[in-house]
């Protein structure tokens, strides 16, 4: 039995309801440390609703949750500097260069002087955006402007990554260089959560989460869902929500 | 507080690359006060006026000439009565004298009460000053009336002052409330609740640089219709940069206030055009008087920053007041009740 210092998230009874709908309906889900976790499910079943919460910037319905050892209600705050997060829409602005990004950035996680230069410096290469700082981001490509996104919540090592769907778009070679860089990352030892509905993405986490209507219904690395690949997960997962 | 200033200097980008923001703030505002400046007046000047007389009299002719040399009047020469009345409806004169056959003769004892003056009606507000403008020249013996103030009556010593009121309005609802629901509409805002930021910080470091904008537009303006247009300014500058950052205050309120409740750039653009700036032009003062507004209507004048700031304006301006003890305690009270609001909005969105 793993004890609750293994998990970089567990949550307990999690519902979140929008009126009558139950975005999310007693979610019982745990996360380890220092794994990649895929969050799957199709639109709509609950995946971006639970990364908000988990975010700390909305509250449950009822039911709890602890991100990195915080209380997502009462220890929001102390919690965000734990967590980086990078939206669906990649939330840089698009009117500031490589730089003022991540200048931004670490001066709002209350980074500054020769450590908010360094860190800086390390983003930049780590983007692979080295003599393209003061390019106005708006003019990368959509790979670099995924990967700037990616290091602007890197900026003040957060323990944990939370990824909402941040490949979409995104060509597939581009798309194999970021996921190399996630696995970089987790093996550095962060935890990550990248919710996307792609399945070859999801071959690639070390567990996996499947979402349908608010509710959890399927957990287990890539290998146990697909029945030792006697199935492709595509299978799997028009089983589930036919079954559901 | 160190959070509040890489805000701000984020903000100062965004506006420096941004020429859409930058018109609004420093083109469109001295655009706006040559217009008004130049272009509206309220004071009536040449107007095109028919006469038809059939007394052929010197006296007559006396009083034609003196109508025509008057700044007032415009006089064009109809043969009969009928091709003045077409004149009137065709628009090309607003108004129109008859002189009787016999007026010279009964003048003596009628006075001008034998002329008849057809004045047209359509345009209400132009037809009341034509009347006035008619009865000033005809009825010598008035009162001896002077104005205080505003001696001269120009209409645009009291439209300019009253110009900055709206002009600080707009900058400062239309530029915070663009420039934060922008970003809720990109999805920063959502990014930046995520970092330890608070969200009063945001929107503090968001209004800040705005409101500076329109502050130093206040002086501007001023001094650009004080060189221009000659607009009198009897009071302190020291008091005008005191009263403005007192109507900032419910100013910028409004904007977060909206800001708060609209999720996208379209919707808080409009609902700031219609709840704050069409009831700022039309119901502060600026252009109609507030007391002539039917008591119901009064009520929502107060509730818009603009018609106490009007107060103040125009008293520092034209009469060279410096303390407005009411219209501070409207201000601020204001600001409060706006403030309040605002941060309702914002809680209910967490929730």
């Amino acid at each position: 039995m793993p004890s609750s210092n293994d998990f970089i998230v567990q949550t307990f009874d999690l519902s979140r309801h929008f009126g009558k709908i139950k975005a999310v309906d007693n979610l019982n889900l745990s996360v380890k440390k220092g794994e990649i976790f895929g969050f799957l499910g199709p639109n709509g079943a609950g995946k971006t609703t639970t990364i908000r919460m988990l975010c700390g910037i909305l509250q449950p319905t009822s039911g709890m949750a602890k991100v990195c050892g915080f209380d997502i209600v009462k220890e929001a705050e102390p919690l965000k500097s734990q967590i980086g997060y990078v939206s669906q829409r990649f939330s840089l602005y698009q009117d500031l260069t490589v730089y003022e990004n991540l200048y931004f950035y670490t001066h709002i996680y209350n980074i500054s002087g020769q450590k908010a230069k360094d860190r800086i410096k390390e983003m930049v290469e780590l983007a692979g955006l080295v003599g393209r700082e003061n390019t106005i981001s708006y003019y990368l490509s959509g790979g670099l402007k995924q990967r700037l996104a990616l290091v602007c919540a890197l900026v003040h090592e957060p323990k944990l990554l939370i990824l909402d769907e941040p490949t979409v778009g995104v060509d597939p070679i581009t798309r194999k260089e970021f996921w190399d860089t996630l696995r970089r990352l987790a093996n550095e030892g962060k935890s990550l959560i990248v919710s996307t509905h792609l399945l070859d993405e999801a071959y690639k986490c070390d567990s996996l989460g499947f979402m349908h209507l608010g509710k959890l219904v399927a957990y287990g690395t890539p290998q146990e869902l697909t029945k030792n690949g006697k199935e492709s997960l595509e299978e799997t997962f028009v089983r589930l929500v036919k079954n559901a | 507080m160190r959070n509040l200033l890489t805000i701000i200097w984020k903000e100062t980008i965004h506006l420096k690359r941004d020429e859409r923001s930058l018109i609004i703030a420093f083109v469109l505002p001295l655009f706006m006060t040559i217009l008004y400046g130049y272009a509206i007046s309220f004071d009536l000047k040449k107007i095109p006026t028919g006469v038809v007389s059939f007394d052929k009299s010197i006296y007559v002719g006396e009083i034609l000439f003196s109508l025509s040399a008057s700044d007032y009047f415009r006089t064009i020469n109809f043969e009969s009565t009928r091709e003045m009345y077409k004149a009137l409806e065709a628009g090309k004169i607003k108004c129109g004298f008859v002189f009787p056959y016999d007026f010279s003769k009964s003048k003596s004892i009628k006075g001008f009460s034998e002329v008849q003056v057809l004045i047209d009606g359509s345009d209400a507000n132009l037809a009341k000053k034509i009347q006035q403008t008619v009865q000033k020249f005809f009825i010598k013996s008035e009162p001896n009336v002077r104005f205080l103030y505003n001696s001269e009556l120009q209409s645009r010593n009291f439209v300019i002052p009253g110009l900055i009121v709206i002009l600080m309005t707009m900058l400062g609802v239309i530029l915070t409330t663009r420039s934060i629901v922008g970003e809720k509409e990109r999805g920063n805002f959502e990014m930046l609740s995520t970092t330890p930021v608070r969200s009063h910080i945001i929107i503090l470091g968001k209004i800040i640089p705005y409101g500076t904008i329109a502050f130093i537009n206040v002086f501007i303006i001023s001094g650009f219709s004080f060189i221009v247009f000659k607009i009198p300014f009897e009071g302190s500058l020291l008091c005008l940069s005191f009263y403005s950052l007192l109507f900032l205050f419910p100013t910028l309120a409004l904007g977060a206030m909206i800001s708060s409740y609209a999720t996208t750039e379209l919707t808080a653009l409009t609902t700031s055009f219609i709840s704050t700036m069409l009831p700022s032009i039309i119901l502060s003062g600026f252009i109609f008087p507030v007391e002539n507004m039917p008591k119901w209507l009064q009520p929502i004048s107060f509730l818009i920053p603009a018609t106490h700031f009007l107060k103040i304006v125009r008293g520092i301006f034209l009469k060279g007041t410096s303390f407005f003890p009411h219209e501070s305690l409207s201000l601020i009270a204001l600001g409060t009740f706006y403030i309040l609001i605002a941060i309702k909005g914002a809680k209910k969105k967490i929730k």
